[in-house]
């Protein structure tokens, strides 16, 4: 008990990381990401590259590929999205559909269709607690980076100018227009910064997990999850998504097994869905 | 409130499409590709070309089953049309092998709608299925409904049979039974011999092949007087195996068994390491049959894991068709493709063997007739040798193996058990798990 609930909670973390990006692009750019999972899963691959052609831990590739990503997500916002986004909501949402297939079918042709891992000697290490409990240090590793992100996520719409327009430009665009905020710039910025997100928890899953280019609808659905939960919009709220989405699926392999460990994950969305359908901490 | 609401909309519909895309396995992303490889060698007076077509997961899970086509078929079919193609009846002529191929994308829905592409539009003469009863099990069906004649391999027997019986299709891989003793020989090897008692751990995901071997393994288990630890069978995909390991490491497992994807099994061997489980023997199905799945895993954690060998370079037989052993393949596709050769690649070669050996025979695309010709085969192939029973079944070979990390750091795999086929020849012996 007391281990799935360590292990729950620290997993939570590592959900929050997954759905964060998603959360920021749906409430600033008001945007559905579908290829959320796939950009996760394509900084798996852009760790890998960059691992095994320098030769560093994949710890060390955040430096390299958290920028990479940032620009990759503000050019495709800038030259791609931004075209259709005031054409309502489902031309976005068509463009970001096909942003995940191209994503899936360039990485089969570039990396294969074999399974890869991140090299790492951490995915096997644990700290021991007591006879019964044992810390998984990848998981621990996991919920200290998902913090510290959602942390300086916080921060950043909070303290800084850009992160402040953004914000204004999330709770009202023509109020912000009106005050001088270039709006589509922002979006780029957002969706940057949903990408450096998809980067780090790319690189968390790649350590822990075996990735293949059709690795990404596992996640998707888990950042769904997660926003649900959490409720659109709210950086908070993803942090205790998250954890509740972690601590749901590990009590209910705990409690009823393994094969309804899924099962009770979308349990607690539909419940959440029922009854608080504007998600925990909902604006 | 109401801008929400819709955006709540949104995102449930948005939600719903790719649990969808999910469960239909990406069944709507990814393209189509159309990939008839035509043989270009001369073609007959009359301009007709015997069809050959088939279904490859070339992208999706099953893609590392996929790897090689059409290569392998095509070069199986570049022998049989540089000799000069094969002789008609109906034509009066020798008429050139054409191979039809499309991506299934791994998912079973698709295998279905691309096979009946395969049957009414380009009119294949003879289908192939290959590779898990997901892509293999919806081809046999339209290929049944539409009375056209197929040739299956790589999937289990008992996963097959299950869905027929069979009126066109011939079905050719080995059996649980036979797995079963395959793996029931290491166990016994390694000093776990039946009756002894040992503590025997189940790994198997809620899928076709893990369904199916549930049913089979946890009686054979108990049946054999071994003791049977089976936590039940998980979902794929499943991030987190702890309460599995837990069940295991407290009851003292001391062989895992089962099958399951390389990223469950990866997921829960990183897991196992974390928690402290270290069982005596590890034999799994499926997630690393390949190398690449295998080196996905890591050397350090490879060393010592036993799997089952349905076939490698280093097997004894040779195709009475082509001339070809296991081991001129494997160096024929190392120099072209500059990889080794990969197990499945061996079924389909000797997919397109029976297909081929059967119109050598039968000279007429009359569809009954090549069916009745397939029926008939007694045929040495790649594979082994292959004919099919009342049933439409042939069995094929197992041997125990063992991944064995070298020297180098890179990994091989030795045959390590094979008395359940003692011509095919051991090449290392099995070495304890934990050392």
């Amino acid at each position: 008990m007391g281990q799935a609930i360590i292990n729950g909670i620290l997993l939570g973390g590592l959900y929050a990381l997954v759905g964060v990006g998603m959360n920021v692009i749906f409430g600033i750019v008001k945007l559905t990401n579908l290829a959320h999972g796939d950009f996760i899963i394509l900084a798996s691959y852009l760790s890998l590259a960059v691992c095994t052609s320098l030769g560093i831990p994949p710890l060390l590739s955040l430096v390299i590929v958290i920028p990479i990503m940032f620009f990759i997500g503000f050019f495709l916002q800038s030259l791609l999205v931004n075209r259709v986004i005031s054409r309502g909501p489902e031309p976005p949402l068509l463009v970001m559909f096909g942003l995940s297939i191209v994503i899936q079918n360039l990485l089969l042709s570039f990396f294969s269709s074999d399974a890869q891992h991140l090299p790492t000697k951490l995915d096997t290490r644990s700290i021991t607690i007591t006879d019964q409990i044992a810390i998984p240090t990848l998981y621990l590793i996991e919920f200290a980076v998902g913090i510290l992100v959602i942390f300086l996520l916080y921060l950043f719409l909070r303290r800084t100018y850009v992160g402040q327009s953004i914000r204004a430009t999330s709770d009202d665009t023509m109020a912000a227009k009106l005050m001088g905020i270039n709006i589509k710039t922002t979006y780029g910025i957002a969706m940057g910064v949903a990408m450096a997100t998809a980067a780090v928890a790319g690189i968390l899953i790649g350590m822990g997990n075996n990735f293949y280019p059709t690795t990404s609808s596992i996640y998707l659905i888990i950042s769904f999850g997660v926003v649900v939960i959490g409720g659109m919009g709210s950086i908070r709220g993803t942090l205790f998504a998250g954890i509740i989405f972690g601590l749901a699926l590990l009590l209910g392999a705990y409690f009823f097994g393994t094969s309804v460990q899924m099962l009770c994950g979308y349990l607690v969305i539909l419940v959440m869905l029922i009854v608080r359908p504007q998600g925990l901490f909902s604006k | 409130m109401m801008k929400k609401k819709k955006l709540l909309a949104l995102l449930l519909a948005s939600a719903m499409v790719c649990s969808l895309a999910l469960a239909g396995c990406n069944s709507n992303s990814g393209t189509t590709t159309e990939n008839p490889s035509t043989t270009g060698t001369t073609t007959s007076s009359s301009g007709k070309v015997i069809k050959i077509g088939f279904v490859n997961p070339t992208s999706g899970v099953l893609s590392g089953f996929g790897k090689g086509s059409p290569w392998v078929e095509q070069h199986v079919v570049d022998i049989i049309n540089n000799a000069g193609g094969i002789y008609i009846d109906e034509y009066g002529e020798n008429l050139q092998v054409q191979l039809v191929m499309y991506d299934c994308q791994s998912d079973s829905t698709k295998a279905a709608e691309l096979t009946q592409k395969l049957i009414e539009e380009d009119q294949v003469d003879i289908v192939l299925a290959r590779h898990t009863p997901e892509t293999v099990n919806p081809v046999l069906q339209v290929c049944e409904r539409f009375g056209v004649p197929c040739v299956s391999t790589d999937a289990p027997v008992d996963a097959v049979l299950a869905e027929g019986p069979y009126e066109w299709s011939y079905h050719s891989h080995w059996d649980l039974e036979t797995i079963y003793n395959c793996y029931q020989a290491m166990w016994t090897q390694a000093g776990y011999a039946p009756g002894s008692g040992a503590k025997v751990g189940l790994f198997l995901a809620n899928d076709a092949d893990g369904t199916s071997w549930n049913s089979f393994f946890t009686q054979k288990i108990v049946e054999n007087g071994y003791t049977l630890i089976d936590p039940g069978m998980f979902p794929a995909n499943t991030q987190d195996f702890s309460d599995i390991i837990n069940q295991f490491k407290s009851q003292g497992v001391q062989i895992l068994a089962g099958t399951a994807t390389n990223a469950d099994f990866s997921t829960l061997w990183r897991q196992a390491k974390q928690q402290g489980f270290d069982p005596e023997m590890v034999v799994m199905g499926k997630a690393f049959l390949l190398k690449s799945d295998a080196m996905a895993i890591g050397a350090d954690l490879m060393d010592g894991l036993c799997c089952e060998v349905w076939w490698s370079p280093t097997h004894p037989w040779q195709s009475a068709l082509t001339g070809e052993t296991p081991q001129d393949i494997a160096d024929i596709y190392l120099a072209e493709k500059g990889e080794e050769i990969t197990t499945p690649m061996g079924a389909k070669y000797y997919g397109v063997e029976i297909a081929l050996d059967a119109l050598q025979r039968c000279n007429s695309l009359d569809p009954a007739t090549i069916r009745d010709a397939i029926g008939e085969t007694d045929l040495d192939t790649i594979f082994g040798h292959v004919k099919y029973n009342e049933d439409h079944m042939n069995l094929t070979s197992l041997t125990g193996g063992q991944w064995v990390k070298t020297e180098d750091g890179d990994l091989e795999r030795l045959i390590i058990d094979n008395s359940l086929y003692p011509e095919i020849a051991l090449t290392g012996t099995l070495k304890p798990l934990n050392q």
